[in-house]
């Protein structure tokens, strides 16, 4: 059996906190496996955990900074792979964290979390909001080593001034920039609140 | 040598088109709405309160006035939009490049323009187009190339500085000949 397998029967009654980008992971290294609970021929169980959390770290923080969360994912259920480093999540809600404190809160339906490509995939009737900003989409991925979200997916945007459809967008979450392509349709009204 | 002269008198003449307001039906220009037809890349900063930076490749945009027969209907390759002060939300300025192509009325008549560079004032409801290769409105008879053309959107003023009358639609991507 796995290591991995002996994780199942905590993490069915603990969240699993993972620190992803970092070389601390944030979880409780598994106990000792003996040879007669680790039969090679049996086939390994998947590891499932109610309320599970997980994180992206910025890998390089600058000097005397403490290590921050850019991204964290709060799901229903989540289901762990045999190598340990993809999730699949049930109803994800996500949030990337900015320096100015400015987050983006998203929710799914479903979403992976790769831990070694430090990507998160969140499909299925997908909203990003933040305090200026609504986008309604079909999927996201977030890319933790760039730090932007893109979707290839029909996307609904909404702001004070603008609102349109579109058919991709790239979201740089740090400086606020938002490229939105192949616009078919879409508002922006002039005179609104300054 | 009488080609050379028409030309020069008509660079050097500023037609000016009704240049006093009429009493109806009214010829303000009101901006409240810009629509969005098609746009090849929306570019947007929410973090900032001057959002809207630009859009690319390819705009097809609605400029909705008070009543849909004062719509200026814009295609352009590039749209720039600038703005007053970092404090403002609003555009004040749009800065159009590439194929541009106006469609409006002004004074109740159709007006068409091809240009390769604008300015849209927002603030202001002016427009200036610069290297104009066609403008059309039945004041001005037949269709003509300008180097720019001016419109007070506000009272459908229209100023051009004519450099060829053009006749037919190749005209209007010929250079005028020298004598």
């Amino acid at each position: 059996m796995p290591r991995y397998g002996f994780i199942l029967s905590g993490l069915l009654l603990l969240p699993l906190v993972s620190g992803c980008g970092t070389d601390e992971p944030m979880t409780s290294p598994p106990p000792p496996v003996s040879e007669a609970e680790n039969p090679a021929a049996q086939p390994a169980p998947q590891v499932s955990a109610e309320n599970m959390e997980l994180f992206m770290f910025d890998k390089n923080p600058t000097a005397n900074q403490e290590l921050k969360p850019t991204f964290m994912v709060n799901a229903a259920l989540g289901t762990m792979n045999e190598e340990g480093d993809v999730f699949h999540l049930t109803q994800p809600k996500s949030i990337i964290f900015t320096d100015d404190q400015d987050e983006l809160n998203l929710t799914a339906q479903s979403g992976t979390f790769d831990k070694k490509s430090e990507t998160a995939l969140l499909d299925g009737d997908v909203t990003l909001t933040s305090s200026r900003i609504h986008l309604g989409m079909q999927s996201i991925v977030w890319d933790n080593q760039t730090r932007t979200g893109h979707s290839d997916e029909a996307i609904e945007f909404s702001s004070d001034m603008v609102k349109l459809k579109a058919a991709s967008m790239t979201l740089e979450p740090k400086t606020g920039v938002l490229v939105l392509s192949n616009v078919s349709e879409g508002i922006i009204t002039l005179g609104a609140p300054n | 040598m009488r080609i050379t002269l028409t030309i020069l008198l008509l660079t050097l003449m500023s037609l000016t088109v009704g240049a006093q307001k009429s009493d109806a039906p009214s010829d303000k220009v009101g901006f409240s709405e810009i629509l969005l037809n098609k746009v090849g890349e929306l570019n947007l900063n929410y973090k900032v309160n001057n959002s809207l930076i630009s859009m690319r490749n390819g705009v097809n945009i609605t400029i909705k006035g008070e009543t849909p027969s004062e719509n200026l209907n814009i295609l352009a390759d590039t749209i720039l939009f600038r703005y007053a002060s970092k404090e403002d939300t609003q555009p004040s300025v749009m800065e159009l490049s590439g194929n541009i192509h106006i469609k409006s009325r002004i004074k109740d008549k159709d007006l068409i323009i091809k240009a390769n560079k604008a300015t849209i004032n927002i603030a202001k409801q002016e427009a200036e187009f610069v290297e104009v290769t066609r403008v059309e409105h039945p004041t001005l008879g037949s269709p003509k190339k300008a180097a720019t053309v001016f419109i007070n959107l506000d009272t459908g003023d229209l100023l051009a500085n004519i450099v060829q009358s053009l006749t037919t639609e190749a005209d209007a991507h010929t250079a005028p000949k020298a004598p």
